[in-house]
């Protein structure tokens, strides 16, 4: 499976003419995009440009509705159920409303991951304590995830997203509803994963994010996306 | 392991508000499902024993014609004789027949009558002794037919005859209970279907980040099959709690009423095994029926 990190030169994911959208009606068209292995991306873009939908093709719920997604060296309309699961294995996602399951504790979110890998249970307890120590939310191991806090919460799906270190991380708007030093903690953290390998993806509207980090930006408007480079440094 | 870290299904059928229903409804059709099962097996116990019974041999009796004067016609009594005697040598399933003699009715008659009477001029049917392949059934409507269109003096042992109704009867009853077991373990599957799909609509908000993160639909039919069996577990324990009961009862008055018919529908052994072992029967039902349900399900779902 991990054939493909050995090859640098082909990109983790690209899109060639691909269009998505939906009930038959585009959002985005006409994209044509590659993204390197190891890279960090913006994806900036009015409400309503089409962030979250681009997103969610990205890590394999959406089909695009017209033209050639590859993911990991896969062309997604060629991938069969299974398969696609295994690929979502390899992908982390961040949820904007975190999107956890709120009638269990916040270990069993976060074994999550593992547990649909068929992890034995003794793995699963080691590394999710040690994350949970991490993030420092060992003292609330049982606690349901319906009784957190938001802050509490955000920090239990980044748990999740990034439990079986995935090789692509995927953020919708991690700092929408966060204030502005815990918005720098959490950049940090994406940066840290970043350098240990993870190609991150974060949809934003936050400029002041954007202009802060360099990084490059896939632009969404007037129904496509584009990408810019990140700037050189003077 | 803690006790607390012993992991949960992220989907649990069990908690949901429908799942009482669940439970009372499937416990109802495993009542009725044991309680039918034991009738299908005390019938086809009692349809057994009839047949031993039945099997072997059978009489059939010519009335002997009498003319104008009310005297018995021997000649012509003779050739009705002979005409059944025919007639039964060439229906399929008999071995033999012969004509009991007057001298064996004359036996069987002279404790009533003594050895002064002339047998022959009494009006004493004769009797035909018809020898059975044992492995053929006989059709005794086409026989008791063919026989009255040879003479309506023939006819056929009574006692055999009334079995023989009633065996047909035992049949029709069995095929009904069949019927109505094939019925039950149809409607579970239907409310199965029906109760995991309407689950699934409610989850599939969990379903969707159980895909996202990764679970194939294995993962989450496993789920569901392992909170589906529970159910058929619990439902086939409940049922036969209440159907054993009913069946001992039933068994009971079946036999006090007196009737020696109902002494072969006693349930084997076996029969009661196979009674006890439901629960585990309703338990990979209810697990293999949910599981593919929601494999299929969510197939055309996302
Ligand atoms: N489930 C859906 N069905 C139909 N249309 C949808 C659906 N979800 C989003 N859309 C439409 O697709 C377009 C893009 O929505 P999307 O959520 O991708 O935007 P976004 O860039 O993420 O916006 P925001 O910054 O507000 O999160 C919008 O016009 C929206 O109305
Ligand atoms: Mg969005």
């Amino acid at each position: 499976m991990s054939d493909f990190a050995t090859n640098a030169q082909q990109p983790i994911i690209d899109m060639q003419n691909v269009a998505v959208g939906y009930d038959g009606t585009d959002v985005l068209s006409n994209i044509h995009l590659s993204l390197q292995p190891g890279s960090f991306s913006f994806v900036t873009g009015r409400s309503g440009s089409g962030k979250t939908t681009l997103l969610s093709m990205l890590y394999l719920i959406k089909k695009p509705s017209k033209g050639i997604l590859n993911v990991f060296g896969n062309n997604i309309n060629f991938t069969n159920r299974q398969n696609l699961a295994l690929l979502r294995q390899r992908i982390g996602v961040v949820f904007q409303d975190f999107r956890l399951l709120e009638h269990l504790s916040v270990y069993d979110n976060i074994a999550l991951p593992l547990r649909v890998r068929g992890m034995n249970e003794k793995e699963v307890s080691r590394r999710v304590m040690e994350l949970l120590k991490w993030i420092e939310m060992h003292r609330s191991v049982y606690q349901l995830c319906s009784t957190l806090s938001g802050g509490e919460k955000q920090r239990v799906a980044i748990a999740r997203a990034v439990i079986n270190r995935p090789d692509i991380l995927f953020a919708d708007e991690p700092t929408g509803s966060v204030d502005a030093e815990i918005a720098e903690k959490l950049m940090r953290l994406f940066v840290e994963l970043n350098k240990v390998g993870t190609t991150v993806v974060i949809a934003t509207h936050n400029e002041q994010l954007t202009s802060e980090y360099n990084f490059q930006r896939i632009e969404l408007s007037s129904g496509t996306a584009k990408l810019y480079p990140a700037l050189q440094k003077i | 392991m803690d006790k607390e870290l012993i992991r949960k299904n992220e989907i649990t059928v069990e908690d949901e508000d429908t799942s009482l229903f669940m439970y009372v409804l499937s416990s109802i059709y495993m009542y009725l499902f044991v309680v039918v099962l034991a009738m299908v097996m005390a019938i086809h116990a009692m349809v057994n024993n009839w047949e031993k019974d039945i099997v072997g041999a059978i009489t059939v009796q010519v009335s002997p014609v009498e003319d104008a004067n009310k005297k018995i016609d021997k000649e012509k009594t003779e050739q009705q004789v002979n005409k059944v005697l025919q007639y039964m040598e060439n229906v399929s399933g008999v071995k033999s027949v012969h004509v009991l003699d007057d001298k064996n009715i004359e036996k069987l008659m002279t404790p009533w009558l003594g050895t002064k009477i002339d047998i022959a001029t009494l009006p004493i049917p004769k009797l035909l002794d018809v020898q059975l392949d044992t492995d053929e059934s006989l059709n005794y409507d086409e026989i008791t037919q063919g026989l009255h269109k040879l003479t309506p003096n023939a006819s056929i042992d009574n006692h055999r005859l009334w079995l023989n109704k009633l065996l047909k009867f035992a049949g029709s009853l069995n095929t009904l209970a069949l019927a109505v077991l094939i019925m039950v373990i149809a409607i579970c599957a239907f409310s199965i279907y029906y109760s995991a799909r309407t689950s699934l609509n409610i989850n599939i908000n969990s379903i969707e980040i159980l895909h996202i993160i990764g679970a194939q639909d294995d993962y989450i039919a496993r789920q569901y099959a392992r909170s589906y069996g529970k159910i058929g577990f619990f439902a086939g324990v409940i049922g036969l709690m209440f159907a054993v009961p009913s069946i001992i009862i039933i068994g009971k008055y079946g036999i006090s009423t007196g009737s020696g018919l109902l002494n072969g529908a006693g349930l084997s052994p076996f029969s009661w095994v196979l009674i006890m072992i439901t629960p585990i029967f309703s338990y990979f039902y209810a697990r293999i029926t949910a599981y593919y349900t929601v494999r299929k399900s969510l197939e055309k779902m996302c």
